[in-house]
């Protein structure tokens, strides 16, 4: 067995320890060599430090080296005829996979030679768009995106570093953003445009898929943390694209948050990977809250257009919850030996997953209910209901965070729910009393947040306490 | 913290187990997926340059005349936008295409392939266009492209990349009607922007 690492301050402490439990007759000094046998020597330990510290030096001396030859390229491509450009990206690209095969397969470097290959992909990207610029290509450039994820993918998915996939992630959001918000009238493409279907990104939750599955069997929460949002930003693109009619899409933005709050609930409690879902669920929730928590902010949104209830994409988002809950509730037979009915269930997962579909079903009626009455020319009505409902939900959502904090024994939940609640109290103040309660007003609101997060410490340090004795 | 349980649904079980053998595999045949990958980046390189050296090196070279375009769209950062007489023909004056440029006919013109017949200016080097329709001519040069709106027909070499300060010089050429592009056209009308060159 190889030896383990050990810095030479905590080897001394250890020795310094062993001496005295054989000295007590605790340890024999047979046992004290085998145990210190276990760890590194403060020579092997300094040795392998200054190997690393070459290793560093030797990268940043080939960082730079790689910067002065990029630099030197770059002030002669325009001269450089196009032959010679092409073999330098040729080369360049198999070079530094090369490099990267040769750490990872003859140097057992499998750390480096992620980074080499993070660099390769990058450096093919790269070629993509400079190839475009050697032949002033003119073709829909939002492709050369999804060219360059199809050849990220197979490296994020055989290699274990979360930095494939975080680029993966930022060349799919962004080739859907393109495609979606800057050629929404060009048509789907499925071997050929077609203008039947809408140019929504279908391929994307294909491409998505193999880096969300590794991340779930690789029980990684950091690569989960970075497709959740990809998902919720196609989703959002979708909604705002499949509109018919015009419709406020603060609304579906909210309902999408809810959704993912939903999803987060569906996994079992305590399970880290709902922690994404729920965080940016909550993002999505909170903020949309705040900003239809002010009536000035309800007052002018349906200024100078006519917004539509939106039905559609509520319709939509509404029933993909039901699924969820249904689901769910049908795939939950193993947790309880299958001895409850599907009914049972269903009542048990509502118990848990009520809060987000609340929120869904509230975004849903606020569409609605503005798409109902701006037409018939009642917004003030409109923008009061709005006002008063967000104002609740926000309270309600603090609420169910603390919850969960208290339910999953976590603390940031927990804070997260405070901290949510006096925002919320902030909010109201300035906007219902800033003009009156002057800097009096202000310093009384901050003494009362002051004393209610001690306050919340204080329970949650005793709540703690008895599993610490 | 409190207990959590760990027994995921069977559905979810049989998927995890799924996703584990084709990992398994993945772990197993990773060089093998990863050399693919590369030659599969390689190929993509290389198909984007093939397209365009096949039009370059199969197809007549000729000269267009570049018309200005609005100088406040003309030179976009690194690339600058190209027009010549037959980008913005009417529909009126599309042979064999409905005149009605309305979204109610939009399934009848949008998208729609055109042809520019062209033929030799009389200083021998220059082409210019003969007329737009929507059938090809039966002999003859012509550039192949697309309608994608009233007044906006592409052809794929519209776009010029322009070397670091030079894009006022081909700026001010195209307003002197100074301005040429070098195209390789093949047999059926597809175009490659080759150069541009300031007379």
């Amino acid at each position: 067995m190889g030896e383990k690492r050990l810095a030479p301050a905590v080897r001394a402490w250890l020795r310094a320890e062993l001496s005295d439990w054989r000295t007590e007759g605790i340890l024999s000094g047979e046992q004290v060599d085998r145990i210190l046998g276990r760890y590194e020597t403060s020579q092997a330990y300094a040795s392998e430090r200054q190997s690393m510290a070459l290793h560093v030096l030797m990268g940043v001396a080939a960082s730079l080296i790689g910067l002065a030859v990029l630099l030197l390229v770059g002030s002669n491509w325009q001269s450089m005829p196009k032959a010679v450009k092409l073999m330098l990206i040729f080369g360049v690209v198999i070079g530094t996979y090369a490099a990267g095969f040769h750490i990872r397969y003859q140097r057992q470097g499998r750390m480096l030679s992620e980074v080499v290959f993070l660099l390769g992909c990058l450096l093919y990207g790269s070629g993509i768009w400079l190839v475009a610029q050697i032949f002033h290509l003119n073709a829909h450039y939002p492709d050369g995106l999804w060219w360059w994820a199809l050849g990220v993918l197979p490296f994020a998915v055989c290699l274990e570093t979360p930095l494939l996939h975080a680029l993966l992630v930022a060349l799919l959001a962004t080739w859907a953003g393109t495609e979606i918000l800057g050629f929404r009238d060009l048509g789907g493409w499925f071997f050929g445009r077609w203008n039947s279907f809408p140019n929504v990104a279908y391929t994307l939750p294909l491409l998505a898929l193999p880096g969300f599955a590794w991340a779930y069997r690789k029980s990684s929460v950091l690569t989960v943390a970075l497709y959740v949002p990809l998902l919720a930003w196609w989703v959002i693109l979708q909604s705002i694209f499949w509109s018919w009619a015009d419709f406020n899409p603060v609304y579906v933005v909210g309902a999408v948050g809810g959704l993912f709050a939903l999803l987060a609930e569906s996994h079992q409690s305590g399970n880290l990977m709902a922690i994404p879902y729920r965080l940016y669920g909550v993002f999505l929730i909170a903020g949309t809250l705040s900003l239809l928590s002010f009536h000035g902010f309800n007052e002018s949104m349906p200024n100078g257009n006519v917004r539509s209830p939106g039905i559609p994409p509520m319709l939509v988002l509404v029933s993909l919850s039901a699924l969820v809950v249904f689901f769910t509730a049908a795939l939950s037979r193993a947790s309880d030996g299958g001895s409850s009915t599907l009914p049972e269930r269903l009542r048990t997962r509502w118990r848990q997953q009520w809060p987000p579909i609340a929120m869904i079903l509230l975004m849903a009626g606020l569409s609605l209910l503005n798409g109902l009455l701006v037409p018939i020319e009642s917004p003030g009505l409109a923008a009061v209901l709005t006002t008063i409902l967000a104002n609740a939900a926000m309270v309600g959502l603090a609420m169910w965070l603390i919850h969960i904090g208290l339910r999953e024994d976590r603390g940031a939940p927990f804070a997260a729910g405070v901290v949510y609640f006096l925002l919320w109290s902030l909010l109201r103040y300035i906007d219902l009393f800033g003009d009156f309660g002057g800097m009096l007003g202000a310093s009384l609101m901050f003494f009362l947040c002051g004393a209610a997060l001690f306050g919340v410490a204080r329970f949650w340090k005793k709540r703690k306490e008895p599993s610490h004795a | 913290m409190p207990e959590t349980t760990s027994h995921p649904p069977e559905a979810v079980r049989r998927t995890m187990a799924w996703i584990d053998l084709v990992l398994a595999w993945l772990k197993v045949h990773e060089r093998a997926v990863l050399l693919g990958a590369v030659v599969f980046q390689i190929l993509v390189l290389a198909s984007m340059i093939a397209m365009r050296v096949s039009t370059l090196v199969q197809g007549d070279t000729i000269l267009l005349r570049v018309v200005p375009v609005d100088p406040r769209s003309m030179f976009r950062g690194e690339y600058v936008t190209l027009s010549y007489e037959f980008s913005r023909t009417p529909f009126a004056a599309i042979e064999g295409l409905s005149p009605d440029p309305s979204d109610r006919n939009k399934q009848n013109w949008d998208e729609r392939t055109v042809y520019v017949w062209l033929q030799p200016e009389t200083d021998g080097v220059h082409w210019h266009m003969k007329k737009v329709s929507i059938h090809p001519p039966t002999t003859g040069t012509y550039l192949r492209g697309t309608v994608f709106g009233p007044r906006r027909l592409a052809f794929g070499i519209e776009s010029y990349f322009v070397p670091e300060g030079q894009g006022h010089r081909y700026e001010q050429a195209m307003r002197d009607h100074h301005l040429s592009a070098e195209i390789a056209v093949t047999a059926d009308g597809k175009a490659t922007l080759h150069d541009l060159r300031v007379e």
